[in-house]
């Protein structure tokens, strides 16, 4: 190996010279001296632009970066792997992935998910492949704060999921019930912020838009029969008739009403209100249910806790445990 | 939302409510169309139960009921449940707990004060030290798993408490902790196992009834069973609230009667051990009045944090040393 880099030092004009330097880096490689070989195959690259050869230096530098701890610099050479159009698609694909990867182990998020990108424009198949990738995608977007990139990405997981006919996996299918579980919560945060205020029956058209919209995400991300999802779109369509109930109680009062007439105004409220809460302890009892099936996940917790507050005689009983046993014997 | 029961008031009208409650009702009946039949989003009904989840090995199936120990029955320091943990005999036999060296003891209680002042790092020290230094004593590890599960790690509490039985395989506490932490695990029929050797190895800890009873109502849908575990409780404690009216809800769920009061004398209030406790098994109904003073019935404290399922009884929930869990001579 020395000779061969002694080859290109003493001779740099020759044509030997050309092919002492190849094999030096891949010497090199073999050592396992990834910096020295990656300034051999950098210098290489530099003097013989337009070798035949370059193909096998990106691919060599991609391996002696990555090897060599340096992810930005290894991903920039699986990115060139990926652009070169003489490569076969299998190659190109993994590059692009690999890419995408050390991008993101490099901290470069952008580079990530434009390489991501990349990815499903031009892998559409396997659909398993894709949709992870959607699903990063929608995952960087959501760490940037860009919600609308977020819920185009969910949108397409959905959409492929649905069309994918026998290549729809367990996964995919998992993955189109997180997405769709994950758009019904604007709709959710768009209910609570709905106030209802006087007079109430304008408000409360608002109000039961909202509704319809949150409940109808839920409804769509139960539907996929998913457990933790089912449960979780359980859990916030409860919620949801919980909220209803609590706002027409804290609703704002006709200022007209006095005395006697707004007390029985807010006993009209509580009457009116006593379906939305049945509705809630319903939907809580669907998933403490599943218990005594073994699904006993975050969502099924909070049910319980929910139904310990609203029906405390049935579900408010309670364990003892120890605080601290005192007694060694 | 407070109080329904106005609206079945005596003399209720709408007629002095303001013409504008009209549209109101009218508002409120249009939002409740929501949920009607043809639009209302129902909850989804809970798709099928996935595969059984693969659990650990459960511990060996319950002992038979315990039998009362013969008077003046000595035994060695090893502690045995019978018919089935590990060493036990083949002869029934009660629990036995290990002879307690002062020196323990002395250093047992000084981390439980750490514990008390609030010093978690130094009482686990003092527990782990006690537990290293006396194997024989399943305590000292349940205090640790208890600290564990007050942070949140309950797989790490489980194993503690794994290794605590396998100690002392005769204590009922160490037992009934662990079946609470499976139960926050989800770990459902695990737990019903702890809290049947619990029950094996001391019937009258009525925490573990109580425990039993809150599993098999809650978690498992088996409110026969739950029922009877309540009344087991009230029996052995003679406790009133809330445990009345749990069995009284139960009671009619099941389309029982109201259930008898049980007297004074049923419930063993304030009566001394005039003879040992019948046996006992969970999931039978109690065969009488246990006769003896009660263990561990303490009082619910406030929740505790994490878990509002989950009661953090007194200090000292395991009582007075009775019959079965003074300490025996010999070994």
């Amino acid at each position: 190996m020395e000779d061969f880099l002694r080859v290109a030092r003493v001779a740099p004009e020759s044509k030997a010279r050309v092919n002492a330097q190849y094999d030096a880096a891949t010497g090199l490689l073999t050592l396992k001296q990834w910096d020295r070989a990656i300034g051999v195959l950098e210098d290489f690259r530099r003097q013989f632009p337009q070798h035949q050869l370059q193909p096998e230096v990106t691919r060599k530098l991609a391996v002696a970066y990555t090897e060599a701890n340096r992810p930005g610099e290894a991903a920039a050479e699986f990115e060139r792997i990926a652009a070169n159009p003489a490569e076969n698609h299998a190659v190109q694909r993994e590059a692009l992935m690999q890419s995408a990867d050390l991008y993101a182990k490099a901290g470069n998020s952008a580079r990530a998910m434009s390489m991501l990108e990349k990815f499903v424009g031009t892998n559409t198949t396997p659909v398993g492949d894709a949709e992870e990738a959607r699903q990063r995608l929608a995952d960087y977007a959501a760490q940037r704060g860009d919600a609308t990139g977020r819920d185009r990405w969910y949108q397409e997981i959905i959409r492929v999921d649905g069309e994918a006919g026998s290549q729809r996996t367990e996964r995919t299918h998992y993955l189109a019930a997180k997405a769709q579980l994950a758009l019904a919560q604007p709709a959710r945060d768009a209910f609570r912020a709905v106030r209802l205020t006087a007079p109430l029956k304008k408000s409360l058209v608002v109000k039961r838009d909202a509704l319809e919209r949150a409940m109808d995400g839920y409804k769509r991300a139960a539907g996929y029969q998913v457990a933790e999802v089912t449960t979780a779109a359980n859990y916030e369509m409860a919620e949801l008739y919980g909220t209803l109930a609590k706002d027409i109680m804290a609703s704002e009062r006709p200022a007209k009403l006095k005395g006697d007439a707004l007390e029985e105004y807010n006993s009209l409220l509580e009457e009116q209100v006593f379906p939305f809460e049945e509705e809630a302890i319903k939907a809580h009892e669907l998933n403490a249910a599943r218990a005594k099936d073994g699904v006993y996940d975050e969502w099924v917790r909070k049910s319980f806790e929910a139904l310990a507050r609203l029906k405390p005689a049935r579900y408010g009983k309670t364990e003892l445990t120890q605080d601290v046993v005192t007694s060694l014997e | 939302m407070s109080s329904r029961a106005w609206n079945k008031r005596p003399g209720w009208s709408r007629a002095p409510v303001a013409p504008a409650l009209v549209a109101l009702v009218a508002a409120l009946a249009e939002l409740a169309a929501c949920g009607s039949p043809r639009t209302r989003p129902q909850p989804a009904a809970p798709p099928p139960p996935p595969p059984a989840r693969a659990t650990p090995a459960s511990p060996p199936p319950p002992a038979a009921p315990t039998q009362a120990r013969p008077a003046g029955a000595a035994t060695g320091g090893t502690a045995s449940v019978p018919g089935g943990a590990p060493g036990a005999g083949a002869a029934p036999t009660v629990p036995v707990h290990p002879e307690v060296p002062p020196a323990a003891r002395n250093d047992f209680d000084r981390a439980v004060n750490s514990v008390r002042a609030g010093n978690k790092l130094e009482a686990e020290l003092g527990f782990k030290q006690v537990a290293l230094q006396y194997p024989q004593f399943a305590a000292p590890l349940v205090n640790l798993a208890i600290l564990e599960r007050k942070d949140g790690r309950l797989d790490v509490a489980e194993e503690i408490l794994k290794s605590a039985v396998a100690r002392e395989a005769g204590s009922a506490v160490a037992w009934t902790e662990l079946g609470a932490t499976q139960r926050l695990r989800g770990e459902f029929k695990d737990a019903v196992s702890s809290y049947e050797q619990a029950i094996a190895a001391d019937p009258r800890y009525a925490p573990a009834w109580r425990n039993l009873g809150v599993l098999a109502d809650l978690y498992l849908g088996d409110p026969r069973r739950a029922l009877t575990a309540f009344e087991q409780y009230r029996q052995l404690t003679g406790e009133d609230k809330p445990v009345s009216g749990w069995i009284a809800e139960l009671r009619q769920r099941l389309g029982l009667g109201p259930a008898k009061r049980p007297g004074a004398e049923a419930r063993g209030e304030g009566k001394p051990a005039s003879s040992p406790p019948p046996p006992a098994s969970p999931g039978t109904p109690p065969a009488g009045n246990p006769g003896a003073t009660p263990r561990g019935a303490p009082e619910p404290t406030p929740q505790g944090p994490g878990d509002p399922q989950t009661e953090p009884s007194p200090a000292n929930a395991t009582g007075p040393p009775t019959e079965s869990n003074a300490p025996r001579a010999g070994g």
